[in-house]
């Protein structure tokens, strides 16, 4: 009995820690997460959240909030972004950097570069004299007086206050951009998002005709003639037992046509990326999502063992950005 | 104001080493010292727990920062508990510290640390702060523990600093934390009074409340005077700011062995910390003797339960 009422008590008092934690942040709000609100309101660009272990958890669930209620965010792991994920950061872009300490070193690595990209940055962080928040743009203060879990073992009250931070700023973001319920079914054709997302990518792929397909030794006119009519933004290339050889987008063909010149009589695997990420049609179109937002992809092929092309599916199309469609084919 | 940044980690609540007679037993003091400093982020001088400032005597309090500071050269923070038994006494032991400082022209960190409820009613705290801290240009930090004002056994109706009183206490800029014993609402409610003051820190003067609940600000903490090494790899991890070459695979389950065996010494000294530990690190030979000060006279005569731990851990 002395052990049950024990476990109610501790359970209880870590309620009670994490909920100050919110409640201490209510008076920290004020002209820098103004000035963030505005910054993002007028950026041509993406909220790009960066942050490690489970700050980065945290930064994946405030980017899908903000996708799904009409700003383009997505999730820069900072590991990765030293192995040329920081491609993906654009100078137009807005990175948020989530770090309770605000010394975590795989974040204050990446930050010269980020600014070296032109992208301005608001840091989320416990500490307004932290590295972190010295180099930022704009600090917003997400520290908590004490965490919940003994000896600072997983951090609690510290990454609950930073996941309602963004909440903060995601739904002051709807308001801001008069976000409407016919908005809200744009980016949620299909019912609840997460529904959406749980369904198996045999289910929601393009098949058959929808493809953008070209062959080994097409030419690059033919090619780009091909992504204009699926309207897709890019291609597969497989042989002709349909074994995927590689992925070109109109982006690759833009950069060859600047660099070479006339290219268009060229054979297309001049321009493809080989090796491009597949996912198996027995995938959830959430694992679809989270791999193309890792890689700073928008297709993504899907292929059987053996590499046949099965189907293909955009990201923008899972997220709501073209009609959601039961099956592609 | 001299602007003194407050520490963030673990402040030693040093003991008071003593020789037979009753005096500083200086070796002991530079021993302990050079044992602690290399992991403190802070240390308290005279604190009315592990301190004995409640028994010392104003004279011997400023000879005792005197010599301490003199050791510890500005290296950490110093917090030096500088309350009395009267308004009085405690105006004249700050206006002698504050002496000290001038002659001595000591360029380090110093925050007093007071318990006004141990000689003040909560009325009429604001007026008497702002004369307080208008007598020196360092800072203060407020120290609350209903258990201690207890101890002292005056006819006060209450033990803690009121919450709207500690509001009012906030506007003052001279007063930049406060160290906190006692319950889980209370310190949540002292957080909500604060909220205007996000700079001001509020430290876990309980131990066992840190190692289950971390302040992240910090602990002041009576175990560092034995295991100062684990305490700070302890506080550091449970303040999320632990170096890079310390997060070894592994060192979570490090953490937490480190986290029992301090919950574990925690144990052989929570009924009687001073003497507990001064006789601990007598028999370490680390200070001359275990004597404690009158206050703390009575237990003296037991038998320590550390030896054998001690013994079993290696601690050294």
């Amino acid at each position: 009995m002395k052990k049950g009422l024990s476990v109610i008590k501790q359970a209880r008092e870590v309620l009670e820690i994490e909920a100050q934690g919110i409640l201490n942040l209510i008076e920290r709000i004020g002209s820098e997460f103004e000035q963030a609100v505005e910054m993002i309101l007028g950026s041509k660009g993406r909220v790009i959240f960066t942050g490690m272990g489970k700050s980065g958890i945290v930064g994946r669930k405030i980017a899908a909030t903000l996708n799904s209620t009409g700003t383009p965010s997505l999730f820069l792991h900072p590991a990765e972004a030293m192995h040329g994920d920081l491609g993906m950061v654009t100078s137009d872009d807005i990175v948020i950097a989530i770090s309770n300490s605000g010394y975590t070193k795989e974040v204050t690595t990446i930050i010269p570069t980020l600014k070296g990209l032109g992208a301005k940055l608001v840091a989320f962080t416990g500490d307004p004299e932290s590295p972190v928040a010295r180099e930022s743009d704009l600090l917003i203060n997400v520290g908590v007086d004490r965490e919940a879990c003994p000896l600072g073992l997983a951090p609690t009250t510290s990454t609950t206050a930073a996941l309602a931070m963004g909440d903060a700023l995601a739904v002051v973001l709807i308001n801001r951009r008069r976000f409407n319920s016919k908005d809200f079914k744009r980016f949620h054709p299909g019912g609840s998002l997460g529904d959406r997302l749980s369904v198996k990518i045999k289910k929601i792929m393009l098949t058959g005709e929808e493809m953008p397909l070209v062959c080994i030794g097409q030419t690059i006119e033919e090619t780009l003639s091909e992504i204009d009519r699926k309207d897709l933004g890019a291609s597969l290339v497989v042989d002709e037992r349909l074994v995927l050889q590689g992925v070109v987008t109109d982006g690759d063909i833009r950069r060859s046509l600047l660099q070479r010149g006339d290219i268009m009589g060229l054979q297309v695997e001049v321009v493809m990326s080989i090796s491009p990420k597949t996912l198996d049609e027995e995938k959830t179109a959430a694992e679809a999502v989270a791999l193309m937002e890792y890689h700073g992809i928008t297709v993504l092929p899907i292929v059987d063992k053996a590499k046949r092309v099965k189907g293909i599916v955009h990201l923008h199309g899972l997220l709501g950005g073209k009609e959601f469609r039961l099956n592609g084919s | 104001m001299v602007a003194n940044k407050l520490p963030r980690g673990l402040i030693v609540d040093l003991i008071t080493p003593l020789d037979d007679t009753g005096g500083i037993d200086r070796e002991g003091l530079n021993a302990i010292l050079a044992k602690v400093l290399p992991h403190a982020d802070g240390i308290l001088l005279a604190g009315p727990q592990m301190g004995e400032g409640r028994g010392l005597g104003p004279q011997f309090k400023v000879e005792l920062f005197e010599k301490a500071s003199a050791f510890v050269q500005g290296k950490v923070p110093l917090f030096f508990w500088i309350s009395e038994n009267s308004i009085e006494a405690t105006k004249e032991l700050l206006d002698h510290l504050k002496g000290i400082l001038e002659s001595t022209g000591y360029r380090g960190t110093i925050f007093w640390l007071d318990s006004p409820l141990a000689y003040h009613s909560n009325r009429g705290l604001y007026r008497y702060y702002q004369d307080l801290t208008a007598i020196t240009d360092r800072a203060f930090v407020l120290y609350n523990d209903a258990g201690l004002i207890k101890l002292l056994e005056k006819q006060l109706k209450r033990g803690n600093i009121r919450t709207n009183i500690l509001k009012d206490l906030s506007r003052i800029e001279k007063i930049v934390a406060l160290v906190f014993r006692g319950s889980l609402t209370r310190v949540n409610n002292y957080q909500k009074a604060l909220d205007r003051r996000p700079d001001f820190k509020i430290y876990d003067g309980d131990e066992a409340r840190f190692l289950e609940h971390p302040s992240l600000s910090g602990i002041v903490s009576m175990g560092a005077n034995l295991a100062p090494r684990i305490w700070s790899t302890v506080t550091r991890a449970s303040l999320g700011v632990l170096e890079e070459g310390e997060r070894k695979p592994g060192y979570l389950s490090q953490i937490w062995e480190m986290g029992q065996f301090l919950k574990d010494l925690m144990d052989m000294y929570r009924r009687n910390p001073v003497w507990t530990v001064k006789k601990a690190l007598s028999d370490l030979k680390t200070i001359k003797s275990p004597a404690c000060a009158a206050m703390t006279k009575a237990f003296e005569e037991e038998q320590s339960p550390l030896a054998e731990f001690i013994a079993k851990h290696h601690i050294e």
